[in-house]
C-alpha cells in the first residue's frame, strides 16, 4: 500500500492491517519453535523463557522473551514488513530521542488462547497515559509505543480476533461503558458500542499504537488461538517486567538487532587503581 | 449530552439521535414540502460527484426557505430550528448562543440522484469550523444538523462520512474525496424518520452516495455555526466594505486598504483579497 494512503489510515484509525507481513514459510518456522518449548504454568523458565500471565487469569498464556526461543523469532525484531513503519510511527529520527538507538522492544511474547478465553477492554486517549499515547507534534509521529500483533494461526469468527475502537487514540474521554468490559476474569470487548473485530490470516500482522482502546473477542471455536506480539517504543525505554537478554542472544545478534533488544550501552565499574600508586 | 453522546461525538465526529420528531411532527413536515413541491429545483446532473465515478447521477433536487413558508407550513421547520433536542446538544458543541449561519435547506434524492464529492476534513485545518478539545470541554465551529423525514436504511446512500477525520492530520486521499477508492473508511449511517443527525460540518469529511431507494430521500439540513464563526450564507452579501462599514467610512481608501475592511466571511468563492508584503517593505496585495 502508498505509504501516504497508510499513513493517512494509521493517523485516522490508530492501526493498520499488514496483510501477508510473514510468509507461509515464516509462519511455519515460527510455529514449529513453539512447538518444541513444553507445557508451562506461569512462573516456569525454558531457557531464558518464561511463562506468564495478565492478572486476569482467563487471557491465555504468555510467553515472554520469545526472541529468545531461537533465529525464527530473532528476525522478527527489524523485520522489513514492519521496521520503516513502526520507526516512522515512534519517530525521533535526528533528535535526542534516537541516542541509543531508532528503537526499544520493552516487551515480547507468544500468546495462546484458548476456547473461552480473551483480554477485556483498556488503553484508550482518555484517561492519557504517557508511555502508550499517540502523538503528533512538529510535524512528526512521536507515538510511546507501536505493537506488532503478528497471527500464526487464521484468526476469524469465532476465533477470539482482537477488537479495537478505531480513532480512540485520539479520544479525549473515557468509553461510557468501559467499566464494564475492562480488563478482567472473563472480560471480553464484543459487545461495546464502536469497537471492531480484526480478522486475520496466518502471517498477517496488525500495527497498532497501544493507546488504541483494544482488547478481544472471546474465542468459541474450538483449537488454540496463537499470536506474537512485539512492542516498540524510543530506545531510552524500559522493559516491561524487568527481564534482561541473554549474553547468548546478545552475541547472536546483528547489530541492528542488538540495539533494538538492548540500546544501553551498560558501564562497568571496576576497581581502578590511582594513577601514582606503586 | 450524556456521557455516551459525548464520547462518540469527540470520537468520530457526528451523532444521530433517534426518535426526536414523533409521527405526528414528521407528517407535517412532509406535508408542508408535498404542498411547495413546485418550489423544488433540480441542479444539473453531476454537478456534485464531479470527478468521481462512483458518485455519478441525476442532478440533485433542493429546497431553500423553508423558513418563509406561508403558515402553517413554515412551523415545523421553525420548530426544528430550537427544538430542545438541538439547544441542549449545540450549547455544548458550539457553545451558548449558537447561532444559524445558513439554510435550512431540503435535500432530496430519487433512485439515481448522484452524490456529493467528500468534503472537510481535520487537514487543512480550518480555524472557524474546526474541532476542538481543551481542559475538559469541546468546541466545534460549524455544527450541520439534518432531520431525516423519510428512513434511510443501510446501502441506501445520502449522508457519509468518514468517522475521526476531524482530528485527521493528514489531507483525505483523492480516493477517499471520489469514493472510488475509500479504503473502507466511508460510513453511511443508517436513520430512521424522526431522527437527527448532528456532524462537524468542516471539520469532518462528509458527502453523499448516489440515492439507492425507491422512497425518496428528505432530509432537511440547518447550518449552524458559533457565535463568533462565519461559514457562508448572508455573511457573504454583507461582506463587502461599503455595505459592511458604509460608503462614506471606506470612500478614497486603497484597494489595500479595503481589503482589510471586508466583514467576515468564509470567502469561499475567493473574492476577498489577501495583503502580503514585499521584499522592499511594501504592502501589496498577493492574490
Amino acid at each position: 500500500m502508498d505509504t501516504d494512503l497508510e499513513t493517512y489510515l494509521f493517523d485516522l484509525r490508530g492501526y493498520l492491517h499488514l496483510e501477508r507481513a510473514l510468509s507461509i514459510q515464516e509462519v511455519g518456522e515460527l510455529n514449529a519453535c513453539l512447538d518444541e518449548i513444553p507445557s508451562l504454568t506461569p512462573g516456569e523458565w525454558y531457557g531464558y523463557v518464561q511463562a506468564h500471565a495478565y492478572g486476569d487469569d482467563t487471557s491465555g498464556l504468555n510467553l515472554q522473551q520469545i526472541y529468545e526461543a531461537g533465529e525464527p523469532f530473532e528476525n522478527l525484531i527489524d523485520h522489513p514488513s514492519w521496521f520503516e513503519r513502526v520507526k516512522c510511527f515512534v519517530g525521533g529520527e535526528g533528535s535526542f530521542d534516537y541516542h541509543h538507538g531508532p528503537l526499544f522492544i520493552d516487551e515480547n511474547f507468544a500468546n495462546f488462547r484458548e476456547p473461552g478465553e480473551a483480554i477485556g477492554l483498556h488503553s484508550g486517549g482518555f484517561p492519557p497515559i504517557l508511555r502508550n499515547q499517540f502523538r503528533y507534534h512538529g510535524g512528526r509521529f512521536m507515538c510511546g509505543q507501536i505493537n506488532i500483533l503478528m497471527a500464526l494461526t487464521d484468526i476469524g469468527p469465532g476465533d477470539g480476533g482482537t477488537m479495537v475502537i478505531p480513532g480512540s487514540h485520539k479520544s479525549n474521554f473515557k468509553h461510557p461503558h468501559f467499566d464494564r468490559h475492562r480488563m478482567a476474569r472473563d472480560a471480553t470487548v464484543e459487545g461495546i458500542e464502536g469497537a471492531v473485530e480484526i480478522h486475520m490470516a496466518a502471517g498477517d500482522a496488525l500495527l497498532f499504537v497501544d493507546g488504541i482502546s483494544h482488547g478481544s473477542a472471546r474465542r468459541s471455536n474450538t483449537g488454540t488461538r496463537r499470536v506474537v506480539v512485539y512492542r516498540y517504543g524510543p530506545s531510552w525505554g524500559n522493559f516491561r517486567h524487568g527481564y534482561q537478554p541473554s549474553p547468548e542472544l546478545l552475541q547472536r545478534l546483528t547489530p541492528q538487532r542488538r540495539r533494538i533488544v538492548q540500546p544501553q550501552q551498560l558501564l562497568t565499574r571496576e576497581p581502578q587503581e590511582r594513577a601514582d600508586s606503586t | 449530552m450524556d456521557a455516551r453522546e459525548r464520547y462518540f461525538w469527540d470520537l468520530a465526529g457526528y451523532i444521530v439521535v433517534r426518535n426526536v420528531l414523533d409521527q405526528e411532527q414528521i407528517a407535517a413536515a412532509n406535508e408542508a414540502i408535498d404542498l411547495h413541491r413546485d418550489r423544488i429545483r433540480i441542479a444539473e446532473d453531476n454537478l456534485g460527484a464531479r470527478d468521481s465515478h462512483a458518485l455519478r447521477g441525476t442532478g440533485r433536487p433542493t429546497m431553500h426557505d423553508l423558513l418563509q413558508l406561508e403558515r402553517p407550513h413554515c412551523e415545523p421547520f421553525r420548530q426544528m430550528l430550537v427544538h430542545p433536542a438541538v439547544v441542549l446538544r449545540l450549547n455544548v458543541m458550539c457553545g451558548t448562543g449558537f447561532r444559524l449561519d445558513h439554510g435550512p435547506l431540503l435535500i432530496s434524492g430519487v433512485k439515481g440522484t448522484e452524490g456529493l464529492t467528500m468534503h472537510g476534513a481535520g487537514e487543512p485545518h480550518r480555524p472557524h469550523v474546526a474541532y476542538h478539545h481543551q481542559n475538559g470541554g469541546t468546541y466545534c465551529g460549524g455544527v450541520t444538523v439534518s432531520w431525516q423525514l423519510v428512513d434511510v436504511n443501510p446501502g441506501d446512500g445520502g449522508f457519509v462520512c468518514v468517522p475521526g477525520s476531524h482530528k485527521s492530520g493528514y489531507p483525505m486521499p483523492s480516493g477517499v474525496r471520489t469514493c472510488d477508492d475509500d479504503m473502507g473508511t466511508v460510513v453511511q449511517p443508517a436513520m430512521r424518520a424522526g431522527d437527527v443527525l448532528f456532524f462537524m460540518d468542516g471539520a469532518q469529511t462528509h458527502g453523499t452516495r448516489p440515492w439507492q431507494s425507491e422512497r425518496p430521500r428528505r432530509s432537511v439540513l440547518y447550518k449552524y455555526a458559533s457565535r463568533s464563526s462565519v461559514r457562508g450564507g448572508p455573511a457573504r452579501e454583507l461582506a463587502p466594505p461599503e455595505i459592511y462599514w458604509g460608503e462614506d467610512l471606506v470612500d478614497g481608501m486603497t484597494p489595500e486598504q479595503r481589503a482589510v475592511m471586508f466583514g467576515p466571511y468564509t470567502n469561499h468563492g475567493g473574492e476577498i483579497p489577501f495583503l502580503a508584503v514585499d521584499d522592499n517593505g511594501v504592502v501589496r496585495i498577493e492574490r
